[in-house]
């Protein structure tokens, strides 16, 4: 129970009124992902793009729309019908009220357009156009605006809102500088709600200790090189205590362990896994810092790092990374392609599913991320086991960390997994290719499902060849696979019958292209893996090691002899 | 290993927001993840609920009791949904009980002559009965609703009987309270 | 003051009326035991009390106060055999010298009741009779080991089912319900109206009138039976009597007794068929009119200036007794035959005894023919010398305006003529049918009935 305390309780709260919105069948009224992870990062202020104000713009012409709509003698509580009185918060259902309103009454406003896919709205000064897939997430934001810090901003807001609709001689006055202003005052009373709802003092004290750490780090390891080099010391203290920053910081596996192990002794850092999201975070903060200076000052590709030139290589991230990483498991969760039994949920959606939260993060910190897999666990499971009170002897036992997966049965389940996988994207192709309505691309005969090809514009700019063309006999052998592997899963959603169903191809569509990058992302990992410890052998001394250093860091953490 | 340029105090600035900001969406979104209540109410609940024939929940009328905010918000969904409105009863006189006029209803009330500390209340729907109400909202000065289901409506009358002891007929003696019907 | 204690039979085990108050509010209902916990079938009870839907302000009324509070010992479910309990429990409260008590043990009389009861006072079948005795047991055995007399009433039709209770002894009696007034009757009850002690309130506003109209219907050979509009008094009505008698029948009574005298009409022996004829035709006898023949007589019972015809149904107030005559133009003013509440037909069917039915075919739907028919008229049983029974007739609301005949048949006969009726009941042509029961020997009279315009 989020119990209010303090102003991060408010927020929480705010936030989770909104999320425990329900139809009356009991599911959730706004999806958890992506509509709640959207309101998060709005809330906050990290949504929106370039922009993060852009969704209250977008709020405030959707209000603007839906008041057009409305009779004018009750605009209020039918305005409150539409966007709280919805009990599925779906593309669907808004679609259907704005069509359906839109037949009844003509054409209310000239400059409003509805059709099958949105809202195009003409102002004087100004266009602007609303998906239906967007109305959902604008909907959330408008409930959280309403209900924000214990509703005493509503009647603020709704007079506001009132503001955006016709004027009784029914011709429209409202331009797009009118709705720019509203979203102003929205934002305004935001901010107002971020400054003393969100303290920014507890964060920074977090994330002052990491960066420290990562100077610390970066700071001994010049030392290192320099005595290498063979630097006099005083060089290197004078060095050390010139104002003059160094240049680079790391963040490594090395660097997560160390900070854990020196830092579990306070309460924010003693679990690993808030170690490992935390520097997570940092990464993500550092990469904005980072687009915004690239941007600023765009970097010359290279490899010499003292003129501050980057090197996109094979193993970096391709500059697509560097957006919003979503977890491709989610898309299995929603409609259509929630009707496909893809993944079993135990034996293989369950241990990728950090993977596959991590994404590029996992990658990039194999072996931090390893730590994160097997001995997380354990820690979970310790913690677990002193909020049940459990005897000493069970929790000395679970410190051995004798029960944790090692780093080679982790390696092993991804490869098995991984297999599935392609063995999905297989049967998906085969489900598409049936489809006799499948588009092939003009120069080739290579399959595509999707709109676009799957490999980013900075692939193509670096000239990465992608060929189209595929042989006949590798075709037909592919498709042969194909049906094979369809035909080997038993289980729901794949029979031959079903794919007469448009829905259900639908559900491949999407499915097929969120298995391409599962697939991708697990391709990566095991080459990670397989990049720092070359050999099994090597991975699983590894992994003795950290064995070691977690179950001491255990004992030494929760007080309890070995 | 992920490399990085050192930031300056400026850049130091901004990272440290930025990395509020995305602590912040951590914790917001592992709040979802750890399926935790929230102590307050939804926009979305409380209007389902106000504009449902669900019958009375008490454990979210205490909620909404609790919180200043959430009353007038409460109060604020009941004026905007009613079906009739029944502002400030007339102040009866002594002994009398205030009768309340609105717009297609009047509520009055009457003692019981076999158990006089029992009290009818009278709600008499003089216009469109296609707009029979089930509920009934009682609410003070204090923006304080309370929810009292009401039975079938029959020749136009709805009819109940409280012990004069109880909360309704504590708030109806009121003449202050406002009633709406939906 | 006798002391009812008024129980209604459920299946959960009796449920004791245990008050019933009159109140300002505007719907009659049932609580429990003096609590503001109202029963759902308080509706039903409100539609059961209302005039217009229900009965008990129609028969009981008309009330000081708009409604009734109920207070009853327990729920009762869904089912509507608590119908007949309510009517006792309101009769008693309406009647002088009876009342409603809560005390088992200080009633005079207990009465355990199960049954439906309709808008025209018939007792309907209920269910689950047998589950309701069985739930009852121990309140039977109270009733046993005291004082009281027990009085278990239930639908007629079904009083068989009533055998399951054990034999208390002779405290304990059986009421077979067949019509609200019986019931009253059986039990006693003086009907007698109260003084109101204010104004009559009426929820509609007007002054209330009895709404049930009677239409008699006659059994004599001679006379007719008459139709009357409570409203219109201009309205003539004819009538048309046909008497069939049998010739052995006649013959062997002009043999056994001193001959009566018939009157017979001067101008024509058969009536004129239906005319319509103006108030200045009606011929009303002025004279003490004389039986058309020596078996029937035709009797209207009027309720006295300022009663009602309640108060005659009851017994509560003397009627005014009006021998109908009978002409031979077969016309009646409606004059005649306001303020009429009941009628009584007597026969005189010898000394020797007949065995008598009646029969009231009636097809215009513009009454229902309800009668308190003696056994003795069911044509199983014998009846000597003048017989008399009176009954009424009430109107059904909806008055059609159809012109459908109505007819009434009355069989006479040496041996029990029910099956002749039954006979009777599956042929319309009654002039065969009379020639066909003269050949054993049973006399059939007919009358016949239509409205005029």
């Amino acid at each position: 129970m989020i119990t209010g305390a303090g102003a991060s309780g408010t927020l929480t709260a705010d936030f989770l009124s909104v999320a425990e919105s329900c139809a009356p069948d009991g599911s959730p009224k706004y999806a958890k992902r992506p509509v709640m992870e959207w309101l998060a990062k709005v809330i906050v202020g990290s949504g929106g793009g370039a922009n993060k104000d852009t969704p209250l713009f977008e709020l405030c012409h959707l209000i603007h729309t839906v008041n057009c709509f409305l009779g004018k003698a009750d605009i209020a509580k039918e305005r409150l019908t539409f966007f709280i009185g919805v009990e599925k918060a779906s593309p669907s259902v808004y679609r259907d009220w704005f069509l359906s309103k839109n037949a009844l009454s003509g054409k209310v406003e000239e400059h409003i357009t509805v059709d099958e896919k949105g809202l195009n709205l003409e102002y004087p000064d100004g266009k602007f156009s609303i998906h239906y897939g967007r109305i959902p997430f604008l909907a959330a934001l408008h409930e959280f605006l309403c209900i924000m810090d214990q509703c005493s901003f509503y009647e603020q807001f709704n007079e506001l809102f009132d503001t955006l609709s016709a004027s009784d001689n029914q011709k429209c006055d409202v331009t797009f500088r009118k709705i720019q202003d509203a979203s102003n005052s929205l934002s305004s009373s935001l901010r107002r709600y971020r400054r003393s709802n969100m303290p920014q003092a507890q964060h920074d004290e977090k994330s002052g200790k990491l960066l420290h750490f990562l100077k610390e780090r970066a700071m001994k390891a010049a030392e290192e090189v320099a005595g290498k080099q063979g630097k006099e010391r005083n060089e290197i203290e004078a060095e050390r205590q010139s104002p003059q920053p160094l240049d680079v910081i790391s963040v490594d596996d090395k660097t997560i362990l160390g900070f854990w192990l020196t830092h579990s002794y306070l309460e924010e850092f003693r679990v690993y896994r808030a170690v490992f999201d935390n520097f997570v975070t940092l990464i993500k903060s550092l990469e904005t810092a980072e687009v915004g200076r690239n941007i600023e000052h765009a970097s010359v590709i290279g490899t010499d790092r003292e003129k501050h030139e980057v090197d996109p290589d094979d193993e970096a991230a391709s500059f697509a990374d560097y957006g919003e990483w979503q977890s491709p498991l989610e898309v299995f969760d929603q409609e259509p392609a929630a009707r496909v039994k893809f993944f079993k949920q135990k034996s293989e959606r369950q241990p990728i599913e950090l993977l596959m939260k991590y994404g590029p993060y996992a990658r990039r910190l194999p072996l931090a991320f390893l730590r994160l897999e097997t001995f997380g666990q354990i820690q979970a499971g310790i913690s677990n086991d002193l909020r049940l009170k459990r005897s000493q002897g069970d929790l000395r036992d679970r410190m051995t960390c004798r029960d944790a997966a090692t780093y080679l049965e982790i390696q092993v389940q991804l490869k098995k997994i991984n297999e599935h996988v392609r063995q999905l994207q297989l049967a998906a192709l085969y489900a598409l290719r049936k489809n006799k309505h499948q588009r092939i691309q003009q120069d080739g005969n290579v399959v595509s499902l999707f709109d676009d090809p799957l490999q980013s514009e900075f692939d193509a700019a670096r000239g990465r060849d992608f060929s189209n063309q595929i042989d006949e006999e590798e075709l037909e052998e592919t498709i042969g696979d194909a049906q094979r592997a369809f035909g080997s899963f038993t289980r729901a959603g794949f029979t031959e019958e079903q794919l007469e169903d448009e829905g259900h191809l639908e559900a491949f569509r999407i499915g097929a292209g969120a298995l391409i990058e599962v697939g991708a992302q697990l391709q990566h990992f095991l080459s990670s893996i397989s990049r720092v410890v070359r050999h099994d052998s090597l991975l699983e001394e590894k992994f003795k090691k950290d064995q070691e250093i977690f179950s001491n860091q255990f004992h030494t953490i929760y007080g309890v002899s070995p | 290993m992920i490399d990085f340029k050192m930031p300056d105090d400026r850049e130091l600035e901004r990272i440290q927001e930025e990395f509020s900001k995305n602590s912040w969406v951590d914790i917001l979104t592992s709040s979802l993840e750890e399926n935790r209540r929230s102590d307050t109410i939804s926009l979305s609940t409380l209007y389902a609920y106000l504009t449902s024939y669900s019958g009375v929940d008490e454990a979210l009328e205490l909620k909404v009791r609790s919180s200043p905010h959430l009353r007038k918000l409460y109060r604020k969904i009941v004026d905007q949904t009613a079906s009739y409105r029944l502002p400030e009863a007339m102040a009866a006189s002594s002994g009398d009980f205030p009768v309340r006029h609105g717009s297609g209803c009047i509520i009055r009330m009457e003692a019981s002559r076999a158990e006089p500390d029992q009290i009818y209340v009278i709600i008499e729907i003089t216009g469109d009965v296609d707009l029979a109400p089930t509920s009934m909202f009682v609410c003070e000065e204090d923006q304080t609703c309370m929810r009292f289901e009401v039975p079938e409506i029959k020749d136009g009358i709805i009819q109940l009987i409280f012990d004069r002891q109880s909360k309704l007929v504590e708030l109806m003696m009121n003449p202050k309270t406002e009633v709406f019907l939906k | 003051m006798k002391k009812f204690a008024v129980f209604i039979a459920t299946t959960g085990g009796p449920i004791q009326i245990e008050r019933l108050t009159p109140e300002r509010a505007p719907q009659s209902m049932i609580c429990i035991s003096r609590s503001s916990k109202i029963l759902p079938i308080s509706g039903e009870y409100d539609d059961f009390v209302r005039r217009g839907s229900g009965i008990i302000e129609r028969e009981f009324g008309p009330f000081e106060y708009e409604s009734f509070r109920a207070d009853i010992s327990g729920s009762v479910g869904t089912g509507q055999s608590w119908q007949l309990p309510f009517f006792i429990a309101h009769a008693i409260d309406a009647a002088v010298g009876s009342e409603l008590v809560e005390d088992v043990d200080a009633a005079d009389y207990v009465v355990w009741a199960t049954g439906r009861v309709d808008y025209d006072l018939n007792i309907l079948d209920v269910d689950h009779i047998a589950e309701k005795i069985k739930g009852s047991h121990s309140l039977f055995e109270k009733i046993a080991s005291g004082q009281s007399k027990a009085v278990i009433a239930a639908p007629a039709s079904q009083i068989s089912l009533l055998d399951e209770i054990p034999d208390f002894g002779e405290n304990f009696s059986v009421l077979p319900a067949e019509i609200g007034f019986q019931v009253c009757k059986d039990l006693d009850l003086n009907l007698e109206p109260k003084t109101a002690s204010g104004n009559i309130k009426n929820r509609s506003g007007k002054n209330s009138r009895f709404a049930a109209a009677v239409l008699a219907a006659a059994t004599v050979i001679a006379w007719g039976f008459f139709y009357f509009a409570p409203v219109k008094t201009d309205v003539l009505v004819s009538w048309r009597d046909r008497v069939l008698p049998v010739m052995g029948l006649e013959q062997k009574k002009e043999k056994s007794g001193d001959p009566k005298k018939i009157n017979t009409p001067k101008k024509s022996e058969t009536p004129k068929d239906r005319q319509q004829l103006s108030k200045s035709e009606q011929q009303v006898s002025q004279t003490e009119p004389l039986p058309i023949g020596p078996e029937i007589q035709l009797t209207a019972f009027k309720h006295p200036s300022g009663g009602s015809c309640l108060e005659v149904n009851f017994d509560a107030v003397s009627p005014v007794k009006h021998i109908l005559p009978w002409n031979s133009g077969g016309i009646l003013s409606a004059d005649l035959l306001d303020g009429v509440c009941r009628f009584s037909f007597s026969m005189d069917v010898g000394k020797k005894g007949k065995y008598v039915a009646v029969w009231i075919d009636d097809k215009s739907g513009r009454f229902v023919a309800k009668t308190l028919s003696p056994g003795t008229f069911n044509g199983l049983k014998i009846a000597a010398g003048r017989q008399s029974w009176s009954f009424e007739l009430r109107r059904k609301k909806d008055v059609s305006s159809n012109r459908h005949e109505d007819r009434l048949a009355v069989l006479i006969g040496d041996q029990p003529v029910l099956r002749e009726l039954e006979w009777l009941r599956k042929h319309e042509d009654w002039s065969r049918a009379a020639a066909e029961m003269g050949k054993n020997n049973v006399r059939l009279l007919t009358i016949e009935h239509r409205k005029n315009p």
